[in-house]
């Protein structure tokens, strides 16, 4: 049956530089996080200065840690284990080497843009165009290498590791491409194709499968090559790994709209976002069954092996993770932790325990291997798992305290019919001690990076790397007999081309149900008549608002329950967003919701906000918003008015031709009147010029559209 | 590397259902699902199903629905309250109080909700000076108890009723006609609005009337 005996080498050489990549990103993610951890509550910490502010700050740690650090871990585990898996070397060292160079292009470029204030506004997906093009590219080149490795392989069937590397790449490429539709406006400038309710739908079933299969389908991928492979045990389950992984991919593309319950959004989608939640807590135990129970009789190893402590805690945050997140999916738990730190603490138990925990153990096991010597110190990499560890207890436990006690705050009223804290400011002072020992578990978990990075180093130096590792098998033949009673499953085993493509239908068809409706169905958006599109000078304050990323602190979206129409004003519908590309919701509310806040209710004067943007410590006393004072600088971007403007109607806001050749006049008599307006407030220095002038427009005109609606 | 490769050792009892295929020395189990987790899943999957009959198929719970009820039950609570505690003091009605204990009250209100804007001497910045002869609005008690309680939204000002208890807002206007109003106070604001003389009169247009004062 075998055919003959053929040598052939490993590429450990691109497994190396993807390994080194990871530990740097990690580095560099990982202080970043500490930074904003520390800025949330010393607000001085943005030195003043637009690039280290927080908008901009927070992006960049949440793109680093997923597409920087996690992704570079895809990359080390996935090309060390899948040559080995399919016994043959890469297909093409040249397309692996444009993988890896491209991926840490495309980071750079992600890390310069994102501070300079490049962004699209959407969480996760901030990058602008150009790069967009590029990940998908470069995402392409990896697919076609692993692809092609596969076609070429030497082992009859692909393992289960390798089903989910075909669930990650084909999810990931299709999730990428949807979600990132948008028109450029400028080479670093462009608009989202969807507005509003539509936008934040796409967007929330890309970032939910985001966490599904750029952080979780790809690590159980390397679970189930490196578990197995350190504790030296066969796999649990067989079974399990098929229905757990069909069943994970299937559910988990409609979980999406979890992050919109309460929200303007459909009640059926929000329906379909609950239940698909809850459905997904066996799929994924199953995940974590197989996991644990691979260490079945020889649990006695895990006491004297960091590698396998790091696996057990990983495996075991991934289960409490995934049992948290359809909880959380309920809509009466959503109600409480939606838009509070539950959320912040929710996803690090992913990304340090599980995403964190996994790479660690993995490069602490591969690298040994790649340099042909011994770990440098078991003693430091224990150290590394006990200060890790408890650095995410202390990081975690503040912040589920944190959230249940602002929600508390922020819903309770007194006997007369008011809300206790009216001053959402009084709900932020509350929890600032969180705030301060949730940087403290932070920094002890970058401590363990430290020693992490220590031990790597010293192994490296004391080993020899072996950049081509020798291997044998005998080569495929062409005719296979099946096995007697092999089941439905195994087929599709040795047929990966097949494989792909059912896993392509699996993954579609959740996407498709949920999306199709909600831009065909006109009744899911209700119109509103008063709903006009921003005013030239809004539109450029508005992107001023995605510039500085005051979406990371301030949702526009103001929930149907009573304390929060108290504290905002009427709750939102989905006709109110039709004209925002992209929709800006937020997840997170550092600060108060900003959808009304042009309105009556909670309207403060063009001098307030010019001095609160400026200092909000002179207008809000005990603030932690951190000062903004280069848009006071910086002049208004007048001349690409009418080409933002034109790229809107090309999306279906209704400017006219005239509309958008008067833009720049419009423009400019609105600032003169809000500058004048100032002036009159005792503001002398009010430039009409100034991007201040710009934002301070947009936030006046926030909310006042139905309010006008409703005064009719 | 030759210590690569170890062989994956055999558990006489845990590894009875060992399969015969391997990679790169993983060995698999055929173990079958274990009976809690398959329940479980098809539990989730039960409750999925009536979950979607009862908030698809059936209308029940829907967000609008939830609102109703949260606010009718608030309004019924509110009216029990008020039933016990009526409120004696609108605008109209409101006096000017002068006892050190509704005056702290006032002043520990303004020193927390009114100073950002009107400073904490009164003196103004984004909102008007209050210790000049100047005012916008009126300067008796109950030209402060209206504009504390409806606000002036045109101008900035937002309006306190839902935020303030009658006593509260008339306790803060009763302070700042008694702390601020005649202070002149250096450095304070440009004046706005009329020159009011003692008594409330308006003695002569010096300002053109900026805001609207709302007409309750």
């Amino acid at each position: 049956m075998s055919g003959p005996l053929e040598r052939f080498h490993y590429d450990n050489r691109i497994v190396k530089l993807f390994a080194y990549a990871t530990i740097l990103w990690g580095v560099v993610g990982m202080l970043v996080g500490l930074l904003v951890a520390f800025q949330i509550y010393l607000p001085a910490l943005n030195f003043s200065l637009e690039f280290t502010t927080f908008g901009r700050t927070r992006p960049l740690h949440t793109n680093a840690v997923i597409f920087a650090f996690v992704g570079n871990g895809i990359f080390t585990g996935v090309y060390y284990s899948l040559q080995r898996l399919l016994k043959t070397r890469m297909w093409s060292d040249k397309l692996s080497l444009i993988n890896f160079w491209g991926w840490q292009l495309i980071i750079v470029a992600a890390a310069i843009t994102l501070l300079a204030g490049f962004t699209t506004g959407k969480e996760y997906a901030e990058l602008e165009w150009p790069i967009d093009i590029a990940i998908a590219g470069i995402w392409v080149v990896f697919g076609w290498n692993m692809f092609a490795t596969i076609l070429r392989r030497r082992e009859r069937h692909i393992y289960v590791a390798i089903w989910f590397y075909i669930a990650t790449f084909v999810t990931v490429a299709v999730l990428h491409i949807v979600n990132s539709f948008e028109w450029p406006v400028s080479f670093l400038k462009s608009y989202s194709l969807y507005a509003g309710v539509q936008d934040a739908i796409v967007q929330w079933w890309y970032g939910h499968n985001a966490v599904a299969f750029f952080l979780t389908t790809p690590y159980l991928g390397l679970m189930y090559y490196f578990v197995p492979k350190a504790v030296n045990r066969p796999v649990y389950s067989y079974k399990l790994s098929i229905i757990h992984f069909w069943a994970l991919i299937f559910l988990y593309i409609w979980a999406g709209p979890h992050h919109l319950l309460y929200s303007s959004t459909p009640g059926w989608i929000q329906t379909l976002g609950t239940v698909f939640s809850v459905m997904l807590i066996a799929p994924s135990w199953g995940g974590m069954i197989n996991g644990l129970l691979t260490l079945r009789g020889a649990w006695d190893r895990v006491r004297d092996s960091a590698v396998l402590k790091f696996f057990v805690v990983a495996i075991t945050a991934y289960g409490m993770s995934t049992f948290e997140g359809p909880m959380l999916s309920l809509k009466s738990v959503n109600a409480i932790s939606h838009f509070t730190d539950w959320t912040i603490a929710h996803v690090h138990i992913g990304a340090l325990g599980w995403n964190g925990f996994l790479t660690f153990g993995m490069i602490y096991w591969l690298i040994p291997r790649l340099f042909n010597t011994k770990l440098y110190s078991m003693k430091l990499a224990n150290a590394h798992f006990w200060i890790g560890t408890t650095g995410m207890l202390f990081y975690a436990i503040p912040l589920y305290w944190a959230g249940f006690t602002q929600y508390l705050m922020w819903q309770e009223f007194t006997a007369e019919g008011f809300l206790a804290y009216p001053n959402f400011l009084e709900t932020v002072t509350q929890i600032k001690p969180m705030y301060i020992m949730r940087s403290i578990g932070g920094s002890m978990y970058f401590i363990g990076v430290i020693l992490f990075v220590i031990n790597v180093v010293k192994t490296v130096r004391a080993g020899s790397f072996i950049a081509n590792e020798e291997a044998e098998a005998p080569a495929l033949q062409s005719t296979y007999v099946a096995g007697h009673g092999e089941g439905w499953h195994r087929p599709l085993e040795r047929k990966p081309v097949q494989f792909l493509l059912l896993t392509l239908i699996v993954i579609l068809i959740g996407g498709a149900v949920e999306m199709v409706p909600a831009f065909l169905v006109k009744s899911n958006v209700p119109t509103i008549e008063a709903v006009k599109p921003y005013t030239p000078l809004e539109l450029q304050g508005r992107d001023i608002y995605l510039k500085e990323g005051c979406y990371n602190c301030h949702s526009q979206m103001v929930r149907p329950f009573r304390h929060e129409i108290e504290r905002y004003g009427d709750y939102s519908k989905s006709g109110e967003y039709v004209y925002d590309h992209p929709f800006q919701w937020g997840s997170k509310r550092t600060g108060p919701d900003l959808a009304r806040e042009g309105t009556a209710k909670l309207k403060k004067s063009h001098s307030w906000h010019f001095y609160h943007m400026l200092d909000p410590r002179s207008m809000s006393p005990g603030s932690i918003m951190p000062r903004y004072p280069w848009l006071f600088a910086k002049d208004i971007d007048v001349s690409s008015t009418p080409q933002k403007m034109a790229v809107m109607a090309k999306l279906g806001v209704p400017y006219t031709d005239e509309e958008i050749k008067a833009g720049t006049d419009a423009l400019k008599a609105q600032a003169e009147a809000i500058s004048a307006e100032l002036k009159a407030q005792g503001v002398k220095d009010a430039d009409a010029g100034k991007e201040i002038i710009a934002l301070i427009a947009y936030l006046q005109r926030l909310g006042t559209d139905t309010e006008k609606a409703g005064k009719e | 590397m030759t210590e690569h490769k170890p062989e994956f050792e055999i558990n006489e009892k845990l590894d009875a259902n060992l399969m015969d295929h391997e990679y790169d020395g993983i060995r698999e189990l055929d173990n079958s699902l274990p009976p809690w987790w398959l329940y479980l899943f098809y539990g989730t999957i039960l409750f999925a199903l009536v979950y979607v009959v009862l908030f698809f198929f059936m209308g029940k719970f829907s967000q609008e629905d939830e609102l109703q009820a949260q606010i009718t039950r608030a309004e019924q609570e509110l009216a029990e309250y008020r039933a016990a505690n009526p409120i004696s003091i609108d605008e109209n009605s409101v006096t000017l109080v002068s006892d050190a204990t509704s005056l702290a009250d006032g002043k520990a209100t303004y020193d927390k909700l009114c100073f950002p804007c009107h400073l904490a001497n009164g003196g103004g910045s984004v909102g008007p000076n209050f210790t000049d002869d100047y005012w916008l609005h009126g300067n008796t008690i109950n030209d402060l108890y209206r504009i504390i309680r409806y606000g002036v939204p045109a101008k900035g000002m937002i309006s306190w009723e839902s935020q303030l208890s009658p006593e509260q807002m008339r306790n803060v206007a009763s302070f700042i006609l008694t702390e601020f109003k005649g202070k002149n106070v250096a450095g304070g604001k440009a004046p706005q609005g009329d020159l009011y003389a003692e008594g409330g009169m308006a003695a002569a247009d010096t300002t053109a009337p900026e805001g609207e004062v709302p007409q309750q």
